[in-house]
């Protein structure tokens, strides 16, 4: 039986959560001040006074348990925003996503999922920037995004800050035989490599329009998802 | 080393709250976890460290 990531996280994250939550009322209730120095108890193979004990508790309540659940809950965090499903969870990104998914739709998006050309977490594989401190600065774009949905400080349809990042494209198609064959993007290299010319110029949207996905328009029920 | 009254609850908040953020990773137990939870593990763990020190200081191992 092959245990999934998100399996091991859950079963790991709740020992730990758990550990902790009973560590830390022991500690809460214990009171440090009238702690023995001189009794001495047995732990393991090791004999330790009673004070000794309750701080190595204390420790492991308030650093190495959380430092554990931290590391395991961010693991989660950074492993569960690769899915599709993890930007859906947000509904200003429901139009992007119904579209994707949208056999019908002609969006750069929706084309490169029905024909395959990224077989999995689409969403991360565009919009995040390649190499480290590319995938480092999507993790705070991230977590601005989360900060606005979650203080609702945000108005849809949602505009993306700044312009799309070529290289976003290019980390795929470059250098590929089809890419290489059309004379203009010869042409047009520079602009391409600089940002200032987008591929969306040629290749049209990549998502629905602003128009499409503003409350109230003729298409926002559909890429919302709701039934006419 | 004096009692570790609210660390210990500011923690155990903050486990609980990481604890549904495991189960149901929505965009509000993300932000709790993220903005909420992470603080309040950090706060008990510098009142903790500072508790600690002084201890050891009037013991004067430090």
């Amino acid at each position: 039986m092959q245990l999934e990531a998100v399996t091991v996280v859950r079963v790991v994250g709740t020992i730990l959560c758990l550990t902790g939550i009973v560590l830390c009322y022991l500690v809460g209730r214990k009171r440090f001040t009238s702690l023995s120095t001189t009794r001495q108890v047995s732990v393991g193979l090791a004999v330790i006074s009673v004070a000794a004990l309750w701080k190595l508790l204390a420790a492991a309540a308030l650093f190495a348990v959380p430092a554990a659940t931290v590391g395991v809950a961010n693991y989660h965090t950074f492993e569960g925003v690769h899915e599709v499903k993890a930007c859906n969870r947000c509904h200003v990104m429901t139009p992007m996503v119904t579209d994707l998914y949208d056999p019908e739709s002609d969006t750069l998006a929706a084309r490169h999922f029905k024909n395959r050309w990224i077989p999995t977490d689409q969403c991360y594989a565009c919009h995040s920037d390649y190499g480290l401190s590319g995938d480092l600065a999507a993790k705070a774009e991230g977590f601005r995004h989360l900060a606005r949905y979650t203080s609702r400080t945000y108005t849809e349809p949602i505009v993306e800050r700044g312009n799309y990042d070529n290289k976003n494209c290019m980390k795929c198609h470059d250098g590929m035989p089809k890419f290489e064959a059309v004379a203009s993007h010869h042409t047009v290299a520079g602009e391409l490599g600089d940002n200032a010319m987008s591929c969306l110029n040629c290749h049209g949207l990549a998502h629905p329009t602003r128009e499409a996905r503003t409350p109230g328009s003729p298409d926002y029920d559909r890429l919302m998802g709701k039934k006419p | 080393m004096t009692n570790l009254r609210w660390e210990s609850w500011a923690a155990i908040l903050a486990f609980a709250i990481s604890l549904v953020y495991i189960w149901v990773p929505g965009p509000y137990p993300m932000g709790a976890f993220t903005f909420i939870a992470q603080p309040l593990f950090l706060l008990a763990l510098v009142s903790y460290s500072v508790k600690v020190f002084r201890d050891l200081r009037s013991r004067e191992v430090v």
